[in-house]
């Protein structure tokens, strides 16, 4: 009997949690941890966030999904990894700390034979003074963020049905944050939405970024064949921008906010400030900061872990100029290469390093997207990581662990730019692979026949379809395996 | 780096391309299209 035990269950962590289920049967044991007993689907957050979709409709209640699943469940935080175990028991464990409504804050000890670390990030508000839900600005992060911000956001409207003009300052809230897409898509639907409540003409929308340029994404932009020409993702987000009105700022790192103002870096070096009415400004990510111990309860976590807290695993970490990066640096199997039974994956896992080539502003202030690694690629590392636990366990081992690089991944990219089946429209984008390869593909990093872009109702369409059908699969309703990640 | 309020660089949509984007029938077809592409995309990454 073996037992895997996955920390978190987000995109990476609930569906690696369902498809070990699926190939291990009883008695091995699937034990999800997990602080709350909610599934979120994230991408549709966004909506939540303009007052266009109900809480209710991105989050699925686990409980029921584990015990139809027969996979065990344990509302709790992972605080300590004690990969070779503690004093006189050899076998290796997490500890956890209870966040349910009896015993909180109570430990216990959870043995494992396979660890998986899917706990995604740490939203690290603290890192620019004035950031969040808990000081002067909104966030998507969490369905309550996205809550919170619907009614902010609709405060601001109601405020401009009055003829008051007001300024929606829309984007990242520091320099080194990852997630700009979801920002992207948050200014076009705040867009789309004051059109629709008619109240436009009142508002100044501006979108702020560390992007180096728009249509960066954290993936150094990309290109696609449209109208005869190749053309960088750079023109078509412009576009998208100047037509609906909306400012930009990119090369920008949020130092502090005040009740109404932001105040910012450039990469010029220069400062600056912004008044604002209504401020959605999403987060830096850092790991949630878990410790590893060894079996005489020294502190090993500079074994498992990089100093931002992300899981070390199979990725070449040497430090590297820019012009030495290759797809090659980036992980395959997930599998930390000091222990060979604690695997990592989605947020939870550092990256060998940046994907757009890194910034520092004239001051010296690091401006630059970490790179992406939620939505698709997540999930497709989280069954990955599950499918070839099950072949160790089973004794598949004649078989090559599959991999999942995210050099060798593609990833879909449908950003909504309006909630409305008929009006509403999303940029439709794809790339092969996520992570340049210019061995592959010297010119572009990609390849252009993968790669594309194309905005429309279609889009809304495959955006709201891929909603319902990615809540279906978390719910295991009958052959949700068949849906891919 | 100050605001940018409108990059005359960018290509803006002439009227008959705004038109197609929400036209019902050209994007159906389109959805057809975008979905063929995105399955192709993500049959090879898996």
């Amino acid at each position: 009997m073996a037992r895997v035990v996955i920390l978190g269950a987000g995109i990476a962590g609930h569906t690696a949690a369902l498809f070990a289920r699926r190939r291990l049967p009883q008695p091995h044991q699937v034990i999800v941890v997990s602080p709350k007993d909610i599934y979120n689907w994230i991408p549709s957050n966004i909506w939540v966030g303009v007052g266009a979709m109900s809480c209710n409709e991105v989050v699925v209640p686990l409980r029921p999904v584990y015990a139809k699943m027969d996979i065990d469940f344990v509302q709790g935080r992972a605080v300590e990894i004690h990969p070779e175990g503690t004093g006189a028991v050899g076998t290796p464990r997490v500890i956890v700390e209870n966040t349910g409504e009896e015993a909180t804050g109570q430990r216990r000890e959870i043995g494992y034979d396979y660890l998986i670390n899917a706990t995604g990030p740490k939203l690290n508000f603290a890192a620019t003074p004035g950031l969040g839900p808990d000081g002067f600005t909104q966030s998507v992060c969490t369905y309550e963020h996205a809550d919170k911000a619907a009614g902010a956001f609709l405060a601001a409207v109601e405020e401009m049905k009055k003829g008051r003009t007001q300024t929606l300052l829309i984007g990242t809230g520091h320099g080194m944050c990852t997630c700009e897409g979801a920002a992207f898509e948050f200014v076009l639907n705040v867009e789309f939405e004051l059109r629709r409540h008619q109240v436009r003409d009142k508002a100044r929308v501006v979108f702020i970024s560390n992007e180096p340029e728009l249509g960066d994404f954290g993936v150094g932009g990309m290109h696609f064949k449209r109208g005869g020409y190749v053309v960088s993702s750079k023109l078509f987000a412009e576009s998208l921008f100047v037509e609906r009105g909306v400012e930009w700022i990119t090369g920008a790192h949020v130092q502090k906010v005040e009740a109404g103002k932001a105040f910012y870096e450039t990469l010029d070096g220069e400062s600056h400030e912004l008044a604002f009415d209504f401020a959605m400004l999403l987060p830096p990510f850092t790991g949630i900061g878990m410790k590893a111990l060894d079996r005489a309860g020294q502190d090993i976590t500079a074994d498992l872990f990089m100093p931002n807290g992300f899981m070390k695993v199979d990725a070449d970490y040497a430090k590297k100029d820019y012009a030495q990066w290759k797809a090659a640096d980036w992980p395959k199997t997930y599998r930390n290469p000091k222990y060979a039974n604690i695997f990592a994956v989605g947020i939870a896992f550092a990256p060998p390093h940046a994907i757009t080539r890194p910034r520092v502003s004239a001051k010296g202030t690091p401006i630059s997207p970490a790179p992406p690694r939620t939505g698709m690629p997540s999930a497709i590392i989280g069954r990955v990581v599950a499918n070839n636990i099950a072949d160790l366990v089973l004794g598949r081992t004649q078989r090559q662990p599959k991999t999942a690089s995210m050099a060798a991944l593609g990833a879909a990219c449908v950003a909504s730019a309006g909630a409305n089946w008929w009006s509403g429209t999303a940029a439709s984008m794809t790339m092969y692979p996520i992570v340049p390869d210019f061995e592959r593909f010297p010119e572009y990093g990609r390849d252009l026949k993968f790669t594309f872009g194309d905005i429309g109702s279609a889009g809304h369409w495959i955006k709201k379809i891929l909603h319902y059908m990615f809540i279906y699969k978390a719910k295991a309703l009958p052959m949700w395996w068949m849906i891919p990640e | 780096m100050s605001v940018n309020k409108t990059d005359q660089q960018a290509p803006l949509p002439t009227p008959s391309t705004r038109f197609f984007r929400t036209f019902v029938p050209w994007q159906l077809l389109k959805f057809i299209l975008i979905n063929l592409k995105m399955i192709r995309m993500i049959r090879r990454s898996h």
